[in-house]
């Protein structure tokens, strides 16, 4: 077990926002939250292009890495790529591209991993990434979507383990 | 289109910064936010652009990302953490990021985090962070190797003397 970090100072500073707001925050009710999806309504026109963005911006990595390898800062821009992607994915309607992207992610995510990542199993991701996209396959609904995501993840985890 | 303020939110007086390399996760937390009737929302693209805004602004809540250049997110934590080099080592700092792993939690949680958000995030689960930072704010906590908000936290609210044999409350 961990040595305590002794000794301890307890602070409890005043609760500025608490006074600032004039009381207690309320629980989130219906409304509040229906403000919260029209506004995200308000960029929803934009999601396709966003996404696109992202994803050509992968694929251009994956062009870099076939040439250069996955070490150095092309792997690390491909990973940091990935991982942006595992964020917006499912924003952007595309749950499935958060599940590959996570998959991805867990692959290349450190150095010693992408130097010893296969490139093909790699490039496997961006293409399935991209497949979604071009076949409109936004979750695991889909069976040919959710078996290519499952075998993708499985793949990963014999080269890498388990992450905790 | 931005959504009008809503009085019930009592958030329009805050003041929250945004910290996030990606213009467009910017720009859905601002949308979020303002749904929420935060009027002022401060964006930055990366750690030192975020630490000019706290610098110049009295910024209430910090939201940040982690994965970013040239500064990563748990640095600009540590840095913000530092009283010698901070100009708000108590502002609550929610973590919203891609990580999910609970050992990237713990590692946010050391930094000095308030409260951690995985992306891609729910506009419920950033409103139930910061109601948990105005309702029930962590007490800080000091020792030789960390300055932060308490990384413990009960469910219960535990209502008993300090159990840790070497607290110093400040006096």
């Amino acid at each position: 077990m961990a040595q305590r970090e002794r000794p301890i100072e307890i602070i409890n500073p005043p609760n500025m926002l608490k006074a600032k707001i004039g009381g207690a925050l309320p629980s989130a009710d219906e409304d509040l939250m229906a403000r919260a999806e029209a506004a995200l309504d308000g960029l929803r026109k934009n999601f396709n292009d966003w996404l696109g963005e992202e994803v050509a911006k992968l694929e251009a990595l994956m062009r870099t890495a076939k040439e250069q390898g996955l070490e150095g800062e092309t792997g690390e821009a491909l990973f940091t790529c990935a991982h942006d992607l595992r964020g917006l994915g499912s924003t952007y309607e595309f749950p499935i591209i958060t599940r590959l992207a996570a998959s991805l992610s867990k692959l290349i995510e450190t150095g010693e991993q992408r130097a010893a990542a296969p490139v093909s199993l790699v490039e496997a991701h961006v293409g399935a990434i991209r497949a979604a996209i071009l076949q409109n396959v936004r979750d695991d609904r889909d069976p040919v979507g959710k078996a290519l995501a499952e075998e993708l993840e499985t793949r990963v985890t014999a080269l890498v383990g388990e992450r905790v | 289109m931005t959504a009008s303020p809503s009085p019930a939110s009592g958030l329009s007086k805050l003041r929250i910064a945004v910290v996030d390399d990606n213009a467009a996760m910017r720009g859905i937390v601002r949308s979020v936010l303002s749904a929420f009737g935060v009027v002022a929302v401060y964006e930055a693209a990366d750690a030192p652009s975020a630490m000019e805004v706290l610098r110049a602004e009295r910024i209430d809540v910090l939201i940040c990302d982690w994965k970013m250049k040239p500064v990563d997110g748990l640095s600009l934590v540590r840095t913000l953490r530092d009283p010698d080099k901070s100009p708000c080592p108590l502002i609550p700092i929610i973590m919203l990021t891609a990580y999910a792993e609970p050992s990237k939690v713990k590692e946010a949680r050391d930094a000095g985090v308030t409260e951690f958000l995985v992306k891609p995030f729910a506009a419920e689960g950033l409103y139930k962070r910061l109601r948990t930072i105005v309702n029930r704010p962590r007490p800080f906590v000091r020792t030789k190797v960390f300055f932060g908000p308490d990384r413990r936290r009960l469910a219960s609210g535990y209502q008993g003397p300090e159990r840790r044999d070497d607290a110093a409350p400040l006096s």
